[in-house]
């Protein structure tokens, strides 16, 4: 990681880094197509957007179309080059009076997706600002999905989908951060398919007394759970189990789940981490499959502010 | 402000640059998990006598702040400005910047609404005072 990049965020595939201070504002969960907005503290500076194309594209024909939708026809200057960075090809125009933006394209041959990358920068700095976008341009990976597994990583949360499963929604609110998981057969159904979610709840000193069992009980208090202690992530944590439909009509439709919750305090990050899953018996789905890891440098807070 | 007076919205990435101040007529009582705050009523001319001798009025009312609220009504000294009470916020409670930027600012939009205290904005577009 340079030293402008502090930050590393993986979302549906893609990876890349970015600078301490900013974080995803905007994003859609789909791995075939879809966005991220990535905003600083002040202002939006960088959207990724992604979609499939399975041939290789005309790069030069869609830069050229880039640069007619995007240079204004009042602006006295014709869009710069991008300086090149490996596999992208772009250019620089002016957005306004105090900004420029850098429009980056790359197609990726494993994965099959056209990304598209803007990149905003200050007009008074101009040369930190192509610094930049070359530095973010070049830490961009694109992979996963398939046969192999996904990684996630923003809002505090880092973790692994396994192969064959997607993120289906989000809830992202201050401290409280929860992704959702389906598994999808190949003909693309998931109603009945194992599910996983994995949350983080921050603060955790201000409302957590300790007592992991009462608050999972507290969570779901119709369940039945059997408590194991186990380490996770070099913490104590807590293996939760119960039978998740105890209906005798639901069972024998075969829609019993049996659910497991893996839950640990990180107190450097201050936050609970939950992983449950639910998962048909006869094909158990552990939490650890998805690798949640808390990782205490991806809060920004400085310590010493 | 006044309700003929047209209100104009600050643009977003303006509002930490604000400053804010408490409300110095503002009377804070300690209390074991946070603070109250009490403000004086202005007394209405229904509130005076005679009326109050048969319906008794309260002078004051109260704010009750819990301990997170009581850490940032002190860092609302009229010296930090609201991205500092922030940066402040995310170190102390080990949360990102803009997960606490959420939390303080919503906060800071009640406290401004309820009169305890009032956010200072430089019209040159410096931070601070």
């Amino acid at each position: 990681m340079s030293d402008l990049l502090k930050n590393r965020i993986a979302w549906a595939g893609l990876e890349f880094e970015t600078p301490a201070d900013w974080e995803v504002s905007r994003h859609s969960p789909s791995f075939p197509s879809g966005g991220l907005v990535m905003v600083d503290r002040r202002r939006q500076r960088m959207e990724v957007a992604w979609r499939g194309c399975d041939r290789e594209p005309d790069l030069r024909r869609s830069l050229e179309d880039l640069r007619e939708r995007f240079s204004q026809p009042s602006s006295r200057s014709e869009p710069q080059s991008l300086d090149s960075v490996a596999g992208w090809v772009g250019f620089w125009c002016r957005a306004d009076d105090q900004s420029s933006v850098a429009h980056a394209l790359h197609w990726q041959r494993g994965t099959g997706r056209l990304i598209h990358v803007s990149i905003v920068a200050r007009r008074e700095d101009r040369v930190a600002g192509r610094r930049l976008a070359q530095a973010i341009l070049r830490s961009f990976r694109d992979g996963g999905g398939g046969s192999r597994p996904i990684h996630w990583q923003a809002f505090g949360i880092d973790c692994q989908s396994p192969p064959g499963w997607r993120l289906t929604s989000t809830k992202v609110a201050p401290m409280d951060v929860e992704l959702q998981f389906r598994h999808f057969r190949s003909g693309g159904r998931h109603e009945d398919g194992p599910r996983a979610t994995i949350r983080r709840l921050g603060m955790a000193a201000t409302w957590f007394n300790g007592d992991m069992q009462a608050f999972v009980r507290s969570r779901d208090p119709e369940l039945d759970f059997e408590f194991k202690p186990c380490r996770c992530q070099g913490h104590d944590a807590l293996m939760a189990r119960a039978e998740g439909e105890i209906r005798k009509i639901y069972r024998w439709l075969g829609r019993r789940r049996t659910r497991l919750e893996l839950i640990w305090l990180c107190e450097p990050m201050n936050a609970l981490f939950r992983v449950i899953t639910a998962s048909p018996p006869q094909f158990p789905l552990q939490p650890q499959d998805f690798e949640l890891k808390c990782v205490p440098s991806m809060m920004m807070a400085d310590e010493s502010a | 402000m006044s309700k003929n007076k047209a209100r104009t919205q600050l643009p977003p990435e303006r509002l930490l640059d604000g400053v804010p101040h408490h409300n110095r007529a503002l009377e804070v009582e300690a209390k074991p998990n946070g603070a109250v705050l009490w403000s004086s009523i202005r007394r209405r001319w229904w509130m005076r006598a005679p009326f109050n001798w048969i319906m008794p009025y309260r002078d004051r009312k109260g704010f009750h702040l819990d301990s997170l609220g009581l850490e940032v009504w002190r860092d609302c000294d009229g010296r930090r400005t609201v991205e500092a009470i922030v940066e402040r916020f995310a170190a102390r409670h080990r949360v990102s910047f803009h997960e606490a930027r959420i939390a303080v600012m919503q906060f800071i939009q009640i406290m401004t609404k309820r009169e305890l205290i009032a956010v200072v904005f430089n019209d040159s577009g410096e931070p601070g005072k």
